[in-house]
């Protein structure tokens, strides 16, 4: 045992706070040790020595203060009945800031999301299936396929549940002569024509959809008017008006149906 | 209530009192009984402004450590468990009330008695009395040697001087002690022993110093 590291250990020893074992170790190193026991010994004097630091006697003055201060702080300082406690710790205690700042909050976040909310969520909900349609229709009328018919399912189901929509045109006199020369392609404009379904949001407040809408009506348009031209090359259909130029959009909603009656001139003809 | 007898003997009686009667006592308190718990108050009075006499080192702040005891041990009254030591439960609010004096104390800057002492504001020997045989040199001579422990622990860092008191005076279980100090008992053995060396050193030179020729 190292003598030199001996003096916190025996400090410890001094008041029995050596484990066991090291206690006995020790214990055996100062029976042959003179400088570690008298370095004990110094330790134990301390002690003696700190035992001396006994507290003054209070005398009952003392204590009578004490008493008197403590029971007058506890009458002065009552509570208040229990609800107006507590309504005032509710208003004016630390949690009142918090619960402030959370409604701040969350007004906040409501004013906020106000508009977002009404702009997104009613012409989101009636869009998506509408421009489905109109999407649907588009590939069909751009896809690589001539005469894309809508699916099988998807026009029974048309079908099924209302009737065909009329898509007719009122072409101009002279597009009958490019109508005529495109003759092998009428029946196939006839049936990519017939059963067209577009949707469009003609609501001020989607300016998007609209466009889109308004591409795919001119889309359907010029494919009417070569449906309509083709048909009344074939004998199928007589427009009662040829100056005006009709166009129905069936929306999603099978109840809804836009009829567009416009000038026959080109240039008149939604872009 | 006034006594013309020194405090200590009124607490010994009341301190000698059966637990039931302070189970009752307590009980009596915590339904807002202010009589019964002003007798609470003198069963372990004493017992408080000494714990905290000794980790303050002087009476007045020992007596505002004794009133914030109790103020506190009435604020939680109603959180004491029945079957609970109740002196076991005031001391340690005692002993945290010092702590926090002391903590508060540091944050001042140290002591607020004119000299700029340490925060431990010890008392000398002549600010106050025991109760003393007739022998006024053996009196004199415990005087100083209770002066020297006192300025050997007002020469302690809090946190050893702490652990030394409940440790050595206190007479508290290493655990315990960590408990209190909320610290682990390897960290307070670390603490007591540099204490112990520290005190042990402090008085060798101070004896020596007042030892004739040394």
């Amino acid at each position: 045992m190292d003598c030199a590291r001996n003096e916190k250990l025996l400090a410890l020893h001094a008041g029995g706070d050596l484990p066991e074992a090291q206690a006995r170790s020790l214990a055996a190193h100062l029976r042959s040790c003179e400088g570690c026991r008298r370095v004990a010994s110094d330790f134990a004097a301390g002690r003696e020595l700190l035992a001396l630091h006994e507290p003054p006697e209070f005398d009952a003055a003392f204590f009578d203060r004490i008493r008197r201060n403590v029971l007058r702080e506890i009458d002065g300082g009552a509570p208040p009945p229990p609800a107006f406690a507590r309504l005032t710790a509710l208003l004016f205690g630390h949690h009142a800031l918090a619960l402030a700042a959370c409604a701040a909050f969350l007004l906040v976040a409501a004013v906020a999301l106000v508009p977002y909310l009404r702009g997104g969520r009613a012409p989101a909900g009636d869009a998506p299936p509408q421009l489905a349609a109109v999407g649907v229709e588009a590939r069909q009328e751009n896809g690589p396929a001539p005469g894309i018919t809508p699916p099988p399912a998807r026009a029974d189901e048309t079908e099924a549940k209302t009737p065909a929509p009329v898509v007719a045109s009122l072409p101009h006199r002279r597009h009958l002569g490019a109508s005529d020369r495109r003759a092998p392609r009428a029946k196939s404009a006839a049936r990519r024509a017939a059963p067209i379904e577009a949707a469009s949001n003609v609501t001020a407040e989607t300016a998007e959809t609209a466009e889109i809408a308004e591409a795919h009506a001119s889309n359907a348009a010029s494919t009417c008017q070569e449906a309509a031209a083709v048909s009344e090359v074939a004998g199928l259909a007589a427009p009662a008006e040829r100056n005006m130029l009709r166009i129905e959009l069936q929306t999603g909603d099978p109840n809804v149906r836009i009829i567009w009656l416009t000038p026959q001139e080109p240039e008149h003809l939604p872009r | 209530m006034t006594e013309n007898r020194p405090a200590g003997e009124a607490d010994s009686a009341a301190a000698a009192a059966h637990p039931d009667a302070l189970s009752a006592l307590v009980a009596r308190a915590r339904t807002g009984d202010r009589a019964a718990f002003e007798q609470l108050m003198v069963c372990t009075q004493h017992k408080v402004a000494a714990t905290a006499w000794r980790l303050l080192g002087n009476r007045e702040d020992a007596r505002d450590a004794a009133q914030e005891s109790f103020l506190r041990a009435y604020k939680y009254l109603k959180s004491f468990k029945p079957g609970q030591d109740f002196h076991g439960w005031i001391y340690r609010i005692t002993v945290n009330v010092c702590r926090d004096m002391m903590r508060a104390r540091r944050a001042a800057g140290g002591s607020s008695a004119a000299g700029g002492q340490t925060a431990y504001e010890f008392e000398e020997a002549s600010e106050w009395s025991h109760a003393e045989g007739g022998d006024a040199e053996r009196a004199a001579l415990l005087a100083q040697r209770r002066t020297i422990v006192r300025r050997a622990l007002a020469a302690l860092p809090e946190k050893e001087r702490t652990a030394v008191v409940l440790r050595d005076l206190e007479g508290l279980a290493t655990e315990e002690v960590a408990r209190l100090m909320n610290t682990r008992p390897a960290t307070v053995r670390s603490q007591i022993s540099t204490a112990r060396v520290k005190l042990k050193v402090f008085c060798e030179q101070i004896l020596r110093e007042r030892r004739p020729g040394g």
